[in-house]
């Protein structure tokens, strides 16, 4: 049997032993990919993303972040595989297999497996994103908002940058193998080990460190918050590491000394969760902060959208407007609007002439601005020429609603300018109405009636420009918020492996317990508190985060927005509960209650 | 066996058992085994019962079934007055935990909890008072001569003083039946020998009655009676008498007796 063999034997016969590397590596690699996909999309680099400079920043800073925790979850179960296998190399050290030919087959066996990781990873990404767009297309009722494509640049980065991580996490961790002797391999699965202690100095730093970073994002003025930006995102994370790595140590050792502590369970979850904690603070600091991540960069697509929404609102004060060209009469829209039970809340008309600007009379802006159309600037009138003369005028600021749109200048002059002028004015009518999911239809139908080019033309649609609107930023939201389900399921599976790892332990510890009579409740209390810590801790604490950060966006663009932020935690909340009872039950069932015995 | 029921022993026997059948298997066409065949077992209040024989002669089945943790396949237990037969898996949990104690070979404690933890564990699950178990933990743990190790974790602490803290565990609740499987299997001579010591002082002095399944012919001759079963079946009886040599002696001569295959007993220990 070649080396080859060898390798390729070890994959197919433990396949579930490699699955929860595999999936891990896969998951990462898709996560990454989609991420590029959408950051280096040719459609988005065009400029549809909102917020200019700092949502980019924002986004790609999240890339880094996705880059350099994919590092960490691939090191750390990478780690946790090598582990979980040292017995079995500690039995080929026995049979004489020497250090280097145990690398090498570390290494052949994982360059193979990482390479179908990739793959799948990117295979994964793909199918995500096709179905991501058709569904989201359906939900919305419109046109795919962006073409589904290979994006080269993404590919490549995806792959290489995968590629090379792989190798360097195997080369290293495979070279602490073999350096210890085959005792240590053999015992390595279960030695107990000593309680972890807390050094309080620690975990007050990292409650400090956290505590800063917060009172920073949060004080901080407008111009600051990005100067700021990176430094409180590597305070923090820091801090939340210490913390995770400490603090929570520090509590549990405290909680061992409560009365509450000797009673039922508690003792049994507390000091377990001890070990399991400070076993896994890495990994739940890392979970911890990319959740604050993901949820801070769903909630900024969230806010940038309902933003968008009231910028439409201020530059469409009517919901319609419509110039005569159009050839409608104003008693067949308001007909049409009432026929479809829409109060019509507002209709003015106004008369318009197209000279070197669009100008109006006096007493027409004034019953305009009666009707919503245009707001009059506080500004002082100006010398305006009129036919060769020159009058006084006061300079308009009018709302997109004014058809047809232009960028030039309006100006009201006195009446009686506005009757000596010749030549025809145009008319223009405003309507506005209450909001209602109905409104569509009487736009659609109206539209029909007028001729789809003559529509475009001649009329301004306020709900018409909701839908274009929808069109291009729906694509962002929905491709934030889907990416970010996608990284709770990530992390959820994660979590979920990294606890499998544990199970043979907490076999041991189920039949032990079964042994003198703990009853199946009391296991399950056990074993759900456990499950839960690990689960919802980086969660609550990645939510924290996430909240103090979008705050801090909030502050930057100048709007309160902890009632949206909280609107995604909640979203977010309920999966990553979901998949906790998904855990919790799979776990209690991979633990067999019954297989208990005396031998 | 019915001149057995006028025994002045069983009116108020801690343990019977009658009629114990256990067969293993035989379903879906497949060999079945027959572990243990119509045993009868009285055991009464403050006894120190050995159960000694080959591999495979039973004698874990047969504390498995007296554990509650494996049902006969016909006839009874009564365990301090109460049948556990049709018990659910969680009351039968509860009755383990409050009505034995069991003492096993891999010590059973808890790598996660301190020694302290792993004894006042029964305790704990039930809820028992702080104050309360904190006095019958200084009690027993001045008996088994393991009050100084009480904060250490298991693994810093000996094999014979985890055993030790194992025993503690299983009498802290005050249970009708100690059970013992192969308490010595793990621990060397010296070790062993505390751990017998602490044992029958248990036995002696606070009238615990314990019913310990052996291989270990030095271990048994700390019981006062010994029990040898062979095929699942009763094979012989000897009850001690005032010196422990001649026990060891007599228990050694009932094996060869009975060993058809001596190298299931293990070389004497002094």
């Amino acid at each position: 049997m070649t080396f080859r063999q060898l390798a390729l034997s070890n994959l197919r016969g433990s396949w579930l032993r490699y699955a929860a590397f595999f999936l891990s590596s896969t998951f990462s690699v898709t996560l990454f990919f989609m991420y590029a996909q959408f950051l280096f999309h040719p459609d988005l680099a065009g400029g549809y993303l909102y917020g200019g400079s700092t949502t980019r920043v924002v986004l790609t800073v999240c890339l880094v972040l996705v880059a350099v925790f994919a590092f960490f979850f691939v090191t750390y179960s990478f780690g946790a595989f090598l582990r979980a296998r040292s017995q079995e190399f500690g039995m080929l050290t026995l049979f004489g297999t020497t250090r280097t030919q145990l690398r090498r087959l570390v290494w052949l066996e994982n360059t193979l497996l990482s390479g179908l990781a990739i793959l799948a990873g990117i295979l994964l990404g793909l199918l995500f994103n096709r179905l991501f767009f058709l569904g989201l297309a359906r939900v919305l009722q419109v046109e795919q908002p962006l073409s589904v494509q290979l994006v080269p640049l993404a590919l490549l980065a995806t792959a290489g940058g995968f590629f090379l991580l792989f190798q360097a996490v195997i080369v290293l961790s495979s070279f602490g193998l073999g350096r210890r002797s085959v005792l240590e391999l053999l015992q390595d699965a279960r030695r107990p080990r000593a309680a972890p202690r807390a050094r309080p100095i620690v975990a007050i730093l990292g409650l400090l460190l956290m505590g800063t970073g917060y009172i920073v994002a949060l004080l901080a003025e407008q111009a600051a918050v990005v100067v700021a930006f990176v430094p409180v995102v590597v305070v923090v994370v820091t801090g939340t590491y210490l913390v995770f790595s400490e603090a929570t140590v520090w509590v549990l050792n405290r909680l061992r000394r409560s009365a509450g502590y000797l009673q039922g369970t508690t003792m049994l979850s507390v000091s377990q969760l001890v070990f399991r904690l400070k076993d896994n603070a890495r990994l739940l600091a890392t979970i911890t902060n990319l959740s604050a991540v993901v949820l801070a960069a769903a909630g900024a697509f969230y806010i940038v959208t309902q933003l968008f929404y009231q910028g439409v609102d201020e530059m469409y004060p009517t919901a319609l407007s419509i110039h005569e060209g159009a050839g409608l009469e104003p008693e067949t829209v308001i007909g049409l609007a009432r026929s479809h039970g829409i109060d019509v809340t507002a209709h003015g008309t106004v008369s318009v002439h197209l000279l070197d600007a669009y100008v109006v009379s006096e007493s027409g802006a004034a019953a305009l601005a009666a009707a919503g159309g245009i707001t009059l600037v506080p500004s002082d009138p100006v010398p305006f020429e009129v036919e060769g003369e020159s009058v006084i005028a006061t300079p308009l600021e009018v709302g997109l609603t004014m058809v047809p749109v232009a960028g030039s200048a309006w100006y009201a002059v006195p009446d009686e300018t506005w009757d000596a002028l010749s030549g025809a004015p145009f008319r223009v009518d405003y309507f506005d109405w209450e909001d209602s999911p109905r409104v569509g239809l009487v736009s659609s139908e109206l539209e029909r009636i007028v001729g789809p080019d003559d529509w475009f033309r001649y009329a301004a649609d306020r709900y018409g420009e909701y839908r274009s609107l929808l069109q291009v930023l729906s694509m962002s939201m929905f491709t934030g918020l889907f990416v970010s389900l996608l990284f709770f399921i990530g992390t959820g599976s994660l979590i979920y492996f990294k606890l499998f790892t544990e199970l043979p332990e907490d076999r041991r510890t189920n039949v032990r317990l079964r042994r003198i009579g703990a009853t199946t409740r009391e296991i399950r209390r056990h074993v759900t508190t456990q499950i839960a810590v690990v689960f919802l801790l980086p969660f609550v604490a990645g939510s924290i985060h996430a909240v103090v950060a979008l705050d801090a966006l909030g502050g930057l663009l100048m709007v309160n927005v902890i009632g949206y932020s909280l609107m995604v935690v909640a979203l977010f909340a309920a999966v990553q509960f979901a998949f906790f009872l998904l855990t919790r039950w799979t776990y209690l069932r991979a633990l067999s209650p019954y297989r208990s015995g005396l031998g | 066996m019915h001149t057995a029921v006028h025994d002045p022993r069983h009116q108020n026997a801690v343990l019977t058992a009658r009629g114990l059948t256990r067969i293993y298997g035989g379903q879906r066409g497949g060999l079945s085994h027959t572990a243990l065949e119509s045993f009868d077992l009285t055991v009464a209040p403050g006894e120190f019962l050995g159960v000694m024989g080959p591999s495979g002669s039973g004698k874990t089945t047969l504390l498995n079934v007296l554990a509650t943790i494996d049902r006969p396949t016909s006839g009874t237990v009564t365990i301090g007055g109460i049948d556990p037969t049709g018990m659910s898996h969680d009351e039968l949990a509860l009755f383990r935990r409050r009505k034995l104690g069991f003492v096993f070979q891999d010590f059973n404690l808890l790598d996660t909890l301190s020694v302290r933890e792993n004894i006042l564990l029964p305790l704990v699950l039930d809820r028992v008072p702080v104050r309360e178990m904190k006095e019958r933990l200084e009690r027993i743990a001045q008996t088994l001569g393991i009050s100084e190790v009480l904060d250490r974790r298991p693994y810093q602490v000996s094999g014979g003083q985890q055993q030790r803290a194992a025993i503690a565990r299983a009498m802290i609740h005050e249970p009708e039946l100690v059970l013992a499987d192969e308490l010595t299997g793990n621990l060397d001579s010296r070790a062993s020998q505390d751990v017998m010591d602490a044992l029958r002082g248990l036995n002696r002095e606070h009238g615990v009655t314990i019913v310990m399944v052996t291989h270990d012919p030095f271990a048994a001759s700390y019981c006062r009676r010994v029990l040898f079963i062979r095929d699942g079946r009763a094979f012989s009886e000897l009850v001690a008498g005032d010196n422990r040599q001649v026990f060891f002696q007599q228990i050694m001569d009932s094996l060869s007796v009975m060993g058809a295959r001596g190298s299931d007993v293990p070389a004497a220990r002094p």
